[in-house]
């Protein structure tokens, strides 16, 4: 800004009964930069674990399909980025200087880049991780050839996911990269094979060395590929050191006891009663470990059959794979297959719907109506009538 | 699809701070008489014009002269901070934050008009 500038700068402030001698320095002329219609800009609000993110050179990627909503990943965080709408004007200056004392130069220039009444706010959720089961090549080890895998790069290209929940999920279905990320659909089988031979040998679950599972499984005939043996056994174990597993029990008695109902679900396509599935599953598990049907909620339910002259409890298999991801998609499916549950039984089924901060009770009282059983047990019943009177 | 990343123009440390001036309300041009005559001339909007004067007092109150307008105001932190995006990737695909903004100057007091000339009351 020349002399006369200011000059004519400080007599508008003058007019404006701005008393120069009062004023913290600079004071600003402000004007619209000329390309400032050209929105080149967008602001986005960084939340704290956004803006760490940056600050420490991790990736900050958006993800997704074009079909797909924006969603914003860091490493381990999924965000759904929302679009606000202010009625006030935000007016973006790239170099307005707020000033803190009376000492600095007399009056300066700022530019506005950007006029805009939006923002872009991100807000975390659950990965969206419907499509990774789509995509996921399946086989099963006993009757079908080895399919070519998904590689890490694809699946981050499709999937709206953080790396990080990304490779959990993978865990969680039992994928294995191999040439690509693919699931085998028989690893159950493989677990009780497992379990067969700890039984037998009489080992430890503490320490279980890998070439001498491979050795007895394969005894006699090639049952299971070397490379499904040592997936398996990593599956099932809390720790690895140099090929010795430390073997997790409730893994293990929940693999054997998937083997049991998947088996039976294929031979005789009706459900077992508790009573039987108990006792078939602990004398099939080695002695040292203790069943407990809670641990296989999430995979399995437990209802009452009156078809069989009394009422007895029976258990069914119910496979996570195709469980919906959308919270009243599943309560639906749910309440289709029976009409009240247990809260144990929901709050498996329904962690992986609930939202970051939020708790499963409340996605479970959103969508169900509690009550009481004569023995005092919370029962939850479907708030939609349809589902009540299937 | 493709996945775009977002990064920083510079590191982080050194990214530089904008502010932002928040308004309420909208603002808007008067009508310009003989850009409407002359249809080639592209519409240039809000760019290149001035918007106005910003003072701050001894105790750092911003006051803003916008025309024959005044309004004080308040400077705030913006938290959580904006990040300003780049709208275009670069040539490698990737979207860049350009600069934060941590404080803002809001204005939402009703404008107050200058008055510089008062009529001495007739005798």
């Amino acid at each position: 800004m020349d002399e006369q500038e200011q000059e004519h700068f400080f007599r508008r402030a003058e007019y404006a009964k701005v008393d120069r001698e009062k004023l913290c320095l600079p004071s600003a002329s402000v004007s619209f930069s000329p390309f400032v219609e050209q929105n080149k800009y967008r602001l986005i609000e960084l939340n704290e674990q956004l803006e760490s993110a940056l600050k420490n050179g991790e990736d900050v990627v958006i993800r997704g399909d074009p079909q797909d909503g924006v969603v914003v990943c860091t490493d381990t965080k999924t965000f759904d980025i929302k679009i606000c709408t202010t009625s006030n004007e935000l007016l973006v200056s790239s170099d307005l200087i707020i000033p803190r004392t009376k000492e600095g130069p007399t009056a300066a220039t700022a530019d506005l880049v950007l006029r805009v009444h939006d923002y872009m706010e991100p807000k975390e959720i659950l990965p969206k991780l419907d499509k990774l089961q789509k995509l996921l090549p399946t086989f099963a080890l006993s009757n079908d050839s080895e399919p070519k895998g998904i590689s890490t790069a694809e699946l981050l290209d499709r999937v709206q996911s953080s790396k990080f929940q990304l490779q959990e999920e993978l865990n969680r279905l039992g994928a294995i990269d191999r040439d690509g990320w693919k699931v085998v659909t028989d690893m159950e089988r493989v677990s009780y094979s497992i379990c067969t031979a700890i039984d037998s040998e009489s080992w430890s679950l503490a320490a279980i060395d890998e070439s001498g599972m491979v050795q007895i499984i394969n005894e006699f005939e090639q049952v299971w590929p070397e490379w499904a043996i040592q997936h398996t056994l990593k599956a099932l174990s809390k720790s690895e050191k140099d090929g010795t597993y430390e073997i997790c029990q409730k893994k293990l008695s929940i693999q054997v006891a998937l083997f049991i109902l998947k088996r039976n679900a294929e031979e005789t396509n009706q459900s077992i009663v508790l009573e039987e599935f108990t006792e078939v599953w602990k004398t099939m598990l080695p002695s040292e470990v203790e069943p407990d049907v809670k641990d296989l909620f999430g995979f399995a339910y437990v209802s009452a059959d009156k078809s069989r002259g009394k009422t007895v409890e029976v258990i069914h298999y119910l496979n996570p794979l195709n469980l919906p991801g959308d919270p009243l998609m599943l309560f639906n499916f749910l309440f289709s297959l029976k009409k009240q549950w247990t809260d144990a039984e929901l709050q498996a089924l329904t962690k992986r719907v609930t939202p970051p901060g939020k708790q499963a009770s409340a996605i479970i009282s959103k969508y169900c109506r509690q009550s009481k059983s004569a023995t005092g047990v919370k029962l939850f019943t479907s708030k939609t009538p349809n589902n009540n009177n299937a | 699809m493709v996945q775009f990343y977002v990064k920083c123009s510079k590191p982080f440390e050194t990214i530089p701070e904008w502010k932002v001036i928040e308004i309420q309300g909208e603002l808007n041009l008067r009508e310009d008489k003989e850009a409407k005559k002359d249809e080639n001339k592209p519409n240039e909007g809000f760019g290149g014009k001035k918007f106005g004067d910003i003072h701050f007092d001894e105790s750092g109150t911003p006051i803003l002269v916008l025309g024959h307008h005044t309004m004080t105001g308040k400077i705030t932190k913006v938290s959580p901070p904006y990040g300003v995006l780049g709208s275009e990737r670069n040539e490698k695909g990737d979207y860049y934050v350009e600069a934060i903004i941590r404080e803002k100057i809001i204005f939402k007091t009703r404008p107050k008009p200058i008055i510089t000339h008062v009529p001495t009351r007739l005798k």
